[in-house]
């Protein structure tokens, strides 16, 4: 089986991005960025009710404007809208503010039909807006209650977040001649968007698509295909025989391009003498939006001896929910830690005791973590201040409350499907090709990174060719599998490249090719190391033929795994006459097995820290109920964190090389959250039963109590 | 976008002979521009002021201290001595907006800033301002809205970082009109709502501010504001005070409120608590509570009643004694 090299120069080092001074710069070029000679803008018409009828629809006089080019009707007179900003006509016109006006010139009659925008009016309302819950039901619950040495019940929950992507959704279409579409487009999956563009041209014969994505401005698992915008684009392209580009709007992206559902759920739960969770019941709602579920794990990593759980999904006038970094671990952890932390206060126990001793030895899924999570816990506490932490609402007097909370969380992690080609050149120069993407977390680095370690060079001498579907199919990166898969497949093929080179260098030396070894630059004979030859005479043995080799990750099993355990611990001050909170610290520690790149591991850490911290503190989709229109649907009143609202976020990596490679994407913004939830109790005294935690909610509950 | 004419104004009298007729004036652009890309507002022309001279910097003149209108709020912040003299002002500023924001906008745009509501900023909801009948934010999502005259026909907050601690210290603003110009306390310069609920202020359609006058430095003054986030954000509530202290015992004072109000509020009955008194955490906490009777807030921001309290508290002892705690 293969394996990582046990010595290894590059992997593992701290290694800044390749593009991080081209992105400081404002010079590398985003699908945002790519204005094409004759490039036309498009804007799309959308629902301004969140439930309608189109009952006409008058494209001619938008059409006959000036400066508009083509226009590609989405919806038919008939058709149902099913929530502000579902799309109805795109347009493509010569400026942006000339297809924004053109939009707003299509003549439509609107049957306007009663709407349903928050989880109240769905349970309210009932019927097709609530699907009935499925049950899970592991042993006798209510008998487990009865002999339950404590129990607590409670109410807890998030709303509705967006991925606020910094890049909106979209991208720019290049028709070359009748057959050749070119996309430069904000995706997690160039393969994924080139796929789907094809079929939706698949009556055009002998089709040619590339979609380029070099680089791209976040995707949070929202961006996995071309989208309606994307398909919008294309045609509109087509007809007016021109580029055209078409990237949503900031209030398009609060409201069309996907969400994390909302989740609330009451539960009780009940302890045995020696502080094991014996009894979990737990009955759940949550939107995600008007035709995808919102369900999630809970119980969350922790297995009750009985469990009963029940969860419905409530259809709403709004937009539909997304794959969000760690669909469903956020919300399974925010509620199940808080659940954890009250039963440990009623029990009087310490918050890491409690849980320790209830971290299921082995679990379905990953047999490792419980060692893991004690590693990370002791650490954590450690790093945090743990031994300063005073009983619930026992902090200090005077306004200002200090407390501390934590969180657990967990994910897979596997290597994603993914192939590369390794090509090296007589001149010494390596490329190596993969249909991978960087979405940020610096997979562009990491190809000649892996590429270096295995070819003994130096990462500078790689040349990482990605972000393009021209390229060997790589999977969309999402589910944490970009880092496995990528690194797997760049691995074996360099070493089926090196394998070829070392054939040509044994000859010249007269030594066997197994006993060749490629490091420092140069090509050693390992029983013979005064007999080498460096990098570029090894390469110029290959004469006019260079050395062009395939992988897919398939080939480097047993070079990563999955399962991973994360630890999160808040520090927060809550001012209680304010209703402010604001970060202290907040200690991460993680592990991914084999860290492959340290320093951006650790920025993606944080960069999932961020996250958290927003949807603990600031993120809140708010609906207008009389008319089902986001009343925020901006940057301004939708808020996120400022530097100054981070405090200190603090990364601990713990190391496993012999687990391999695992992903490290969605894990770090997992707990954060339930950890931020638990300070913020731990400080105040009293629980502020849903995200975001805001002045209002702080002083409310405080009022309450 | 609706196609407008822009005209640079280089004159006062220039200015205000170009505007009203549906030409309006241009400052720093850091909302009005906004509410036209949301084609909130469309008006046939714009007159830019920044290119008017003599508005553009800050003198003392006869004990006072003049600011044109054109003077950016990070000119304010960093005019040597302002957060000695002004501390009032000067807190209210740090933090108002973004840093790019405060290099931007100006002195006189901060003032006659347009409503900081989710329901004006965007077309289609009912909303007085726009002609509608009634006011969507009563009804609806009113988080961030008044406490205060909640009655009227908007419950708007005026989104001045500035003007509570301009009604605190007791500010004048110059007003230039095509036929001359006045000067009035700023108390007189906001309008509720239901003194006409399209306006926000005393201006004609063609008037504007030229100058915001500050009195000599007398007294002692701060801002308080609650926050949500640390930065780049709105304040949920505001108070600034003026305090005139006589050995320690307050013979004259200002408290003012922001983001609570359609317009800056003057909460006459917390300034009464305070004259005669020394100021004493007792003291403070009283005034706070003064400052909040009458206070009417609407289903969702009962907190800001509770925020405001404390805003105001803690205002009056950075004011008298540097510190809150």
């Amino acid at each position: 089986m293969p394996s990582w090299p046990k010595e290894r120069n590059v992997i593992g080092a701290k290694i800044p991005r390749v593009d991080g001074a081209l992105k400081a710069a404002g010079r590398a070029k985003y699908s945002y960025d790519r204005n094409l000679p004759g490039l036309l803008h498009g804007k799309i018409l959308r629902s301004p009710h969140a439930h309608a009828k189109i009952g006409a629809l008058d494209l001619a006089g938008a059409a006959s404007l000036p400066g508009v080019r083509s226009v590609h009707p989405i919806k038919a007179v008939g058709d149902e809208l099913q929530y502000v900003g579902d799309e109805i006509v795109a347009i493509a016109a010569e400026s942006e503010e000339l297809a924004r006006d053109a939009v707003r010139a299509i003549a439509v009659e609107y049957e306007v039909l009663a709407h349903i925008v928050t989880e109240e009016q769905a349970l309210a309302a009932g019927g097709d807006h609530v699907k009935p819950g499925r049950v899970t039901e592991k042993g006798e619950v209510a008998k487990a209650f009865e002999g339950a040495e404590a129990t607590i019940e409670g109410t807890y929950g998030a709303n509705v977040v967006t991925h606020v992507c910094l890049e909106t959704h979209g991208l720019v279409a290049h028709w070359i001649g009748e057959d050749e579409l070119v996309v430069y487009a904000s995706t997690q999956a160039v393969h994924s968007v080139a796929g789907g563009l094809r079929r939706h041209f698949e009556a055009i014969p002998n089709l040619k698509v590339t979609c380029n994505t070099p680089f791209m401005g976040g995707g949070f698992g929202a961006k996995f295909s071309a989208g309606v915008e994307g398909i919008a684009a294309a045609e509109l392209a087509r007809k007016a025989k021109r580029p055209v580009k078409l990237m949503l709007e900031r209030d398009e992206e609060h409201l069309c391009a996907g969400n994390r559902p909302s989740a609330y759920a009451k539960v009780k739960a009940g302890v045995d003498k020696q502080g094991r969770l014996v009894a979990f019941e737990a009955d759940s709602i949550g939107t995600g939006g008007h035709s995808r579920g919102a369900n999630f794990p809970l119980p969350y990593i922790y297995a009750p001896t009985s469990v009963k759980r029940t969860h419905r999904d409530l259809r709403t006038n709004a937009g539909d929910a997304r794959a969000m970094r760690a669909p469903g671990h956020p919300q399974g952890a925010l509620i199940m830690e808080q659940v954890m932390d009250d039963l440990a206060d009623e029990l009087g126990m310490d918050p890491i005791a409690f849980r320790l001793a209830n971290l299921p030895e082995t679990n379905n899924t990953f047999r490792t973590l419980k060692p893991i999570y004690t590693r990370q816990l002791g650490l954590g506490a450690e790093r945090v201040g743990w031994q300063r932490r005073v009983p619930r609402g026992k902090s200090s007097s005077g306004p200002i409350r200090r407390g501390l909370g934590l969180g657990l969380g967990t994910w897979g992690g596997r290597a994603g499907s993914s192939q590369a080609t390794c090509s090296i050149y007589p001149s010494g120069q390596v490329e190596v090709r993969c249909g991978t993407q960087d979405i940020g977390p610096g997979t562009s680095t990491l190809v000649p990174m892996v590429a270096a370690e295995i070819l003994g060079l130096d990462p500078g001498q790689v040349t990482g060719l990605i972000g393009s579907s021209a390229y060997p199919s790589s999977g969309g990166s999402g589910g944490s599998t970009t880092c496995g898969g990528v690194s797997l497949a760049v691995a074996m093929s360099c070493r089926k490249a090196l394998d070829g080179l070392k054939e040509r260098v044994a000859g010249a030396l007269g030594v066997e090719a197994d006993d060749l070894r490629a490091r420092g630059g140069r090509i050693v004979a390992a029983s013979a190391p005064q007999s080498a030859l460096t990098w570029k005479q090894a390469c110029a043995l290959l004469g006019l033929d260079p050395i062009s080799e395939s992988a897919s990750k398939n080939e480097g099993r047993g070079m990563s795994s999955q399962g991973v355990g994360g630890a999160q611990f808040a520090d927060v001050s809550v001012d209680t006459e304010t209703g402010e909170v604001r970060m202290n610290k907040l200690v991460a520690v993680a592990d991914c097995g084999l860290v492959m790149n340290r320093l951006l591991c650790e920025s993606q850490v944080i960069g999932g820290v961020v996250g958290g911290i927003n949807y603990a503190l600031f993120e809140d989709r708010r609906m207008d109920t009389v008319t089902g229109r986001q009343v925020n649907a901006d940057m301004e009143w939708y808020k996120i964190a400022s530097h100054s609202d981070l405090g200190n976020i603090e990364v601990h990596l713990l190391d496993y090389p012999e687990r391999g490679t695992i992903g490290i994407g969605e894990p770090p913004t997992i707990p954060t959250a339930a950890a931020v939830a638990n300070a913020v109790c731990n400080a105040i005294g009293v629980r502020v039963a849903t995200l975001p935690i805001t002045p209002r909610k702080v002083l409310d509950a405080l009022a309450k109590a | 976008m609706k196609p407008f004419k822009y005209s640079a104004a280089t004159s006062v009298t220039g200015a205000c002979n170009m505007l009203g007729g549906g030409s309006v004036a241009l400052a720093g652009g850091t909302n009005l521009l906004n509410l036209m890309k949301e084609y909130v507002l469309q008006p046939a022309a714009l007159v830019d002021l920044k290119t008017i001279e003599g508005a553009s910097s800050i003198e003392a003149k006869d004990g006072r201290l003049e600011i044109g209108a054109n003077v950016t709020l990070a000119r304010i912040l960093s005019n040597k001595g302002m957060d000695t003299a002004y501390p009032a002002l000067h807190q209210a500023l740090r933090d108002a907006g973004t840093p790019q924001v405060r290099n931007r906008a100006t002195i006189g745009g901060n003032l006659c800033c347009r409503p900081a509501c989710w329901y004006f900023a965007q077309e289609g909801f009912d909303c007085a301002k726009h002609g509608g009948t009634g006011c969507a934010a009563k009804s609806g999502e009113n988080e961030f809205h008044a406490v205060f005259e909640t009655d009227g026909p908007c419950v708007m907050v005026h989104p001045s970082s500035a003007a509570p601690a301009l009604l605190a210290l007791g500010a004048r603003i110059r007003v230039a009109g095509p036929t001359g110009w006045r000067e009035l306390a700023i108390d007189d310069f906001f309008t509720l709502p239901s003194a006409g609920v399209t306006k926000e202020n005393v201006l004609a359609d063609n008037e504007i501010v030229t100058h915001v006058v500050l009195p000599s430095r007398a007294a002692t003054s701060a801002t308080y504001e609650v926050r949500p986030k640390a930065a780049s954000d709105w304040a949920v509530s505001a108070a600034s005070v003026n305090l005139d202290l006589d050995g320690g015992v307050c013979k004259r004072a200002r408290v003012c409120l922001g983001a609570v109000s359609p317009i800056p509020r003057r909460a006459s009955a917390a300034e009464a608590v305070l004259v005669g008194r020394r100021i004493t955490p007792a003291v403070a906490e009283a005034v706070g509570a003064a400052a909040v009777k009458g206070a009417k807030p609407l289903p969702q921001n009962a907190y800001k009643v509770a925020a405001t309290k404390t805003a105001v508290k803690r205002a009056v002892l950075v004011a008298a004694t540097g510190k809150w705690q």
